[in-house]
């Protein structure tokens, strides 16, 4: 019986009521109500129907059981109070849902039940439900009910209030269901609900066929049409003529359970534009898994479009210039050349074929064309090559510095054989850096330490590094001619020399390659330096280059960054 | 058969230098000279202005400048050793381009030496003799006809 009661079936009673024809009442008004409060409305129904039965348990022994029994299976807490608002009766669930033992229920005022604030008003509002007529509603429609566990929690629930006349007075019974779930599930919805309208994308429902369903204001931020105007119409209205087949294989593939994930096309904005948008679509299942529609969600992506444009059409002048660049050292290295040749070529011809018509000072002068004409032809290709430092791709790789280093002084050192210079290089120096710039870096720098340790006795010529504050500097140190700190800043610059030609020749451009080098790889260089007392030339190779956003292990000195 | 040079060269002072240089260690004689890729062409596969020369007869070696006026060098070079009769004819190119580019293309198009012109005539002229000498008195050129 309980069963069928269960599945909501209108049943009679048979034998279990003296006044069947009111039982049958109750099931049918249950019946009726089944769209709404089904489950409260039901117990509401059994309580009644029990409590008509409680009339006639003095009389009858098996109805006691029939009754009790109906009342513990109903899912709801069931509490019945008398006129004076006393509880009379309750089931296990009325115990479990608020915490009390069935004897501390027995008897007390129903106001037990109720947090403290509303208490006041219960008894009064209790009065007017019992004098009335209709025999049951739910309680406080529309408003928010809240019972109290004996431990003092509130909890949100329904309450189905039933009214009996009985031969003992005013019953009222309460079938009451902890909606706590409920509510937060309700919550979570509208919070879920919320969040869809607030997107700044259009996130849109559709069903297989492509009608709309569902429209959020982001879709009418970005496609103009109101909720109104488009709902129930078809996509198509968003879809530009020339793109009807993609979105008829968007449809297929959705409707073959499969997602689509940022795919970028164009759609139709009400007034007519079309509008760059990333898609997203996904099939959406009912319960059963089966397929009922789709959700899309569309981006704007118009800035990210012309942000792309602006930055291929930059890549496209800096290209252009790059190649224009190329262009120029190109036919610098050609044609600049050629004419020094023929300057330098013819003066030394005459030099050496006329060599006895000339005195010493015209001999002289005729060297001094040719050490000029010489001199520019380093000068033009100190310039290409750095030119070429800035032009070039860099390839990262791990690199040994200090066999760098000691290869570059290994080829100093064989060009002049004559001298002796004292060398300290700390092995297994290594950094993640351009190879064929960072040798050219390096020999940069290592060609400036052998140069002005040149007049030095007991030259000597360090390479180390160490570790500051996470970072390793590397350092390369001389005992040579060194230089003015009040210059230090020029020491850098293209064509800037601190010594003049007569003392130490130069091109006055490795330096700046070096700085451009390693500034390329985004590290700092800097120069520390005494008149006669030697240079020193410091130098960082950062792991990941600091363009790349903030440098990792800021804000945690204890993390090194070791170039290995 | 007659050891000659083929120097393509449109720049006259370097040309100049050139057999200058040639001359010092005894080799000028050996040598002819044209001022463009067109020309270059026209020498070796006996056309144009050099329609009477017996093609056959071909210089120990070709060089070649890159930078030249109507056909450039690597376009001469190409056309050299898509042709069976120069197919394996010696071409060392001789410009003032370090590019790495430039060095790489001309080996890649089979280019047997690669020689950047120094702007020091003193090292200029030790490079042309060395290469004078090389190609002119201690290479062994292959055999003439010879296809491989």
């Amino acid at each position: 019986m309980l069963n069928d009661l269960r599945a909501s079936r209108p049943q009679t009673f048979a034998g279990a009521s003296p006044s069947g024809e009111q039982l049958l009442v109750e099931l049918a008004s249950l019946r009726r109500q089944r769209m709404g409060l089904t489950g409260v409305t039901l117990f509401a129904a059994l309580v009644t129907a029990g409590l008509l039965v409680a009339g006639s348990v003095r009389r009858n022994g098996s109805s006691e059981t029939t009754f009790r029994s109906l009342l513990e299976a109903a899912p709801d807490a069931v509490v019945i109070v008398d006129e004076a608002g006393h509880i009379i009766l309750v089931n296990n669930q009325a115990e479990q849902l608020f915490g009390y033992p069935r004897a501390e229920l027995m008897g007390a005022p129903v106001e037990l039940l109720i947090p403290q604030r509303f208490r006041a008003k219960h008894p009064g509002q209790r009065k007017d439900y019992a004098v009335q007529r209709r025999a049951r509603r739910p309680m406080g429609s529309g408003l928010e009910l809240y019972g109290r566990h004996k431990d003092g929690h509130e909890f949100p629930v329904e309450i189905s209030l039933g009214r009996l006349e009985t031969e003992n007075g005013i019953y009222v019974s309460s079938a009451i269901r902890d909606v706590s779930e409920r509510k937060a599930a309700d919550e979570q919805r509208f919070r879920l609900a919320a969040i869809v309208e607030s997107s700044g994308d259009a996130i849109i429902a559709k069903t297989l066929q492509g009608i709309i369903t569902s429209w959020n204001q982001g879709a009418e931020r970005i496609f103009g049409y109101t909720s109104e105007e488009i709902l129930g119409k078809s996509v198509s209205v968003l879809i530009p003529r020339e793109r009807e087949r993609e979105e008829s294989e968007i449809l297929a593939s959705l409707a073959r359970g499969e997602r689509i994930d940022q795919f970028d096309t164009v759609r139709r904005r009400k007034d007519g534009s079309e509008i760059h948008v990333s898609l997203t679509a996904s099939p959406v299942r009912d319960a059963q898994g089966a397929l009922i529609g789709a959700s899309k969600i569309a981006r704007d992506i118009t800035q990210r479009k012309r942000a792309e444009w602006d930055l291929a059409h930059a890549k496209d002048l800096a290209e252009s210039a790059s190649r224009e660049l190329e262009a120029f050292s190109y036919s610098v290295a050609h044609d600049l050349r050629a004419p020094l040749r023929g300057m330098n070529g013819f003066a030394q011809v005459l030099l050496d074929t006329y060599q006895d018509k000339l005195d010493a000072e015209g001999r002289d002068w005729l060297n001094e064309i040719v050490l000029n004409a010489k001199r520019m032809g380093e000068l033009i290709d100190a310039l290409l090559s750095l030119a070429r430092v800035t032009r070039n791709e860099l390839k990262r790789e791990p690199v040994d510095l200090s066999e760098l280093v000691r290869e570059a002084l290994a080829r100093l050192a064989s060009a002049e054989p004559e001298r002796t210079v004292e060398l300290s290089i700390q092995p297994n120096l290594s950094a993640n850096v351009d190879l064929r710039l960072t040798r050219v870096a390096f020999d940069n720098l290592t060609a400036n330490a052998w140069k002005f340790t040149g007049k030095t006795v007991g030259a000597r010529i360090e390479f180390a590094a160490a570790e500051q504050q996470g970072e390793l500097i590397f350092s390369l140190k001389d005992n040579g001619a060194g230089f003015d700190m009040a210059f230090a800043k020029k020491l850098f610059a293209p064509f800037q020399r601190l010594h003049s030609a007569h003392e130490f020749p130069g091109t006055g451009i490795g330096l700046a390659t070096a700085q451009r080098i390693v500034h390329r790889h985004g590290g700092r260089i800097w120069a520390e330096g005494i008149v006669d007392g030697g240079a020193t030339f410091h130098f960082t190779f950062p792991t990941r280059s600091s363009s790349n956003g903030p440098r990792e292990g800021q804000g945690s000195p204890a993390r090194s960054e070791t170039a290995s | 058969m007659n050891k000659t040079i083929l120097l393509v060269e449109d720049n006259s002072s370097d040309e100049k230098l050139t057999l200058l240089a040639f001359k010092s260690c005894g080799i000028a004689h050996d040598s002819f000279v044209v001022r463009d890729g067109a020309a270059a062409l026209d020498y070796l596969f006996a056309t144009g202005a050099y329609a009477h020369r017996e093609p056959a007869s071909l210089p120990t070696v070709v060089l070649l400048d890159l930078k030249l006026p109507k056909v450039d060098g690597l376009e001469v070079l190409r056309q050299i050793r898509a042709d069976q009769r120069t197919k394996l004819l010696p071409v060392v190119v001789l410009t003032s381009s370090r590019e790495e580019e430039d060095v790489v293309r001309s080996y890649s198009f089979g280019a047997n030496a690669y020689l950047r012109k120094p702007v020091e005539f003193a090292a200029f002229a030790q490079a042309a003799r060395a290469l004078g000498l090389f190609w002119l008195q201690w290479n062994e050129i292959p055999p003439a006809g010879a296809v491989s």
